[in-house]
């Protein structure tokens, strides 16, 4: 279950600091290990400065090359990736930000959609008044949903992550959906890589109590890259995609696959 | 180097080439193999998944300078046409690929950055794809392409960085539907902005007086609203010099600001 978390204070840390402390003492496997992470991550969020300081600096020492590799929405900006996890700055504009945006924008912020991740995730307030967040419980995160399918969410809430404020998200069993903050804001994210999921990351229809949508895995990409193949090599790439359908651990990259061979893919 | 490193490479020296004249396209065939490699790790590493494929397209390289990556195009015509921002080069991945390329036109001479909801989009030319097509944006007109197939088909497509700071969106009817940034980078530098002033960081008076010159006017003007909150002193000196921008709003913007603080200076 989502969980407010109230670690001791303590003095502001840079960025650098902060990566050694968590590359030392955090076991990202291990959910419990991340959340003992808190009091370091408040720590960051609490320093007024290192964000900016970081910016500017990669934006002189890079150029156009700002942010190159960053597949996310605009809205996200990544500090740091290793294999174990990813830091980012996620920054939320508040209502009257987003008037002037089209619907497609103000949808890419994720706001009023209710979400779960194949990740954990660690976040602290970093500015601003911060997002509100209607927060649900799944009742059965793991198995697979049809989209369309009932699923009734257990409500628990709504919580806001205010300057200095964290929340753990725990993966698949944590809904939630954002709402725009009074004021622009910044939190911190502090989060494992996908999972090699077997189950799926959900978009749900918290009203009806409906599976909405289902979120795209990066570990779709095997299905995709072997499906685009087919049209080259269409032999090998047929072969591989009989593989995956057979063998892959994931039932929903077994599905994509067998999709792909029926055309429907 | 493997096939597709070589196809990359050669494609980025031929967008940066100034010259196309009579030069050959690259060849495709190293990139065929290079494909066959990567099925080849696929099926024997199941930790590995490959980036930024989806269901059309994989974006296989990015580099400052290009964007390189392989599409598949599907019978069916697009709900919208969108102009190109940049050169580009597209090559047919499939030996006897038939595929026709549309191309329009905008039919009178445009600002890239000044939405005009008179300019109509004009059929230019339809034409079949052969060897591959090299693509140059020009500075003053807008171009979309359709590429035209009867079944699914794969293709390398390679694009230099942008060099028109917007794409117009057009309907098929050829009427203009939006406007939207053509690199992602110019709204992340926005939201910098924005996060510099909200904490009051030293670095923002400079960062905002280099966004002056920015390409994308947004970002021009979001520069100058931002010395002004930083510094209010400085506002008909910041709409004095927005008056000679080259986006014809914002020149109009300052001037209707400045015609109201004159108005509010005047006795009463």
């Amino acid at each position: 279950v989502t969980q407010r978390l109230h670690p001791a204070p303590g003095a502001p840390l840079g960025l650098e600091e902060f990566v050694a402390a968590i590359e030392a003492t955090v076991d990202f496997r291990e959910p419990d290990s991340l959340c003992d992470a808190a009091g370091l991550l408040q720590r960051l969020a609490a320093n007024p400065d290192f964000l900016g300081d970081w910016l500017l600096a990669e934006l002189q020492q890079r150029g156009d090359g700002f942010q190159a590799g960053n597949f996310y929405n605009y809205q996200s900006l990544v500090l740091r990736v290793t294999d174990d996890y990813l830091l980012r700055a996620n920054f939320w504009l508040p209502e009257k930000g987003l008037r002037r945006l089209s619907a497609h924008e103000r949808l890419a912020f994720g706001y009023d959609v209710a979400h779960n991740h194949n990740f954990h995730l660690l976040t602290a307030g970093h500015c601003g008044s911060g997002y509100e967040t209607d927060l649900f419980h799944c009742p059965d995160p793991w198995r697979e949903y049809e989209i369309g399918e009932a699923v009734l969410l257990e409500p628990r809430g709504r919580e806001r992550l205010a300057t200095g404020d964290m929340m753990f998200y725990r993966a698949y069993e944590d809904v939630h959906a954002q709402i725009a903050p009074e004021t622009f804001s910044v939190s911190l994210n502090l989060m494992t890589h996908s999972a090699r999921a077997a189950v799926p990351q959900y978009v749900f229809d918290t009203a009806a109590g409906r599976i909405a949508a289902r979120v795209d895995s990066p570990l779709d990409a095997r299905v995709h890259v072997a499906s685009l193949a087919r049209l080259l090599l269409p032999d090998a790439a047929e072969a591989v995609l009989h593989d995956i359908a057979r063998r892959d651990p994931s039932p929903r990259l077994r599905a994509l696959a067998r999709d792909a061979l029926a055309g429907t893919g | 180097m493997d096939g597709f490193e070589s196809l990359f490479d050669a494609a980025a020296a031929r967008l940066a080439a100034s010259d196309d004249g009579g030069a050959a396209l690259p060849d495709t065939q190293g990139a065929r193999d290079w494909f066959a490699a990567q099925l080849q790790r696929l099926a024997a590493d199941p930790a590995w998944a490959p980036r930024r494929a989806g269901p059309q397209e994989w974006i296989v390289r990015e580099t400052a300078n290009t964007t390189g990556r392989c599409l598949r195009l599907q019978p069916g015509a697009d709900a919208a046409a969108l102009t190109e921002a940049g050169d580009a080069l597209w090559l047919p991945a499939q030996p006897g690929a038939a595929v026709r390329i549309r191309r329009w036109r905008s039919d009178r001479a445009v600002h890239n950055d000044v939405f005009d909801p008179a300019v109509r989009l004009q059929s230019d030319a339809d034409f079949a794809l052969g060897a591959g097509y090299l693509f140059r944006v020009a500075s003053d007109a807008l171009v979309a392409h359709r590429f035209e197939v009867t079944r699914p088909t794969l293709m390398w497509r390679f694009d230099a960085r942008p060099r028109l700071p917007f794409v117009w969106s057009f309907g098929l009817d050829g009427v203009p539907q939006f406007l939207f940034p053509a690199q992602v980078r110019s709204a992340r530098l926005r939201l910098v902005l924005d996060y510099l002033l909200a904490m009051a960081h030293p670095g923002a008076a400079p960062f905002a007086e280099a966004l002056r010159d920015a390409p994308e006017y947004f970002l021009r003007w979001a520069a100058i609203r931002a010395l002004h909150r930083l510094d209010p002193t400085r506002v008909r000196e910041l709409l004095g010099a927005a008056l000679a921008d080259a986006h014809p709003e914002l020149r109009a913007t300052a001037a209707g600001v400045l015609a109201q603080l004159d108005a509010a200076a005047a006795p009463a």
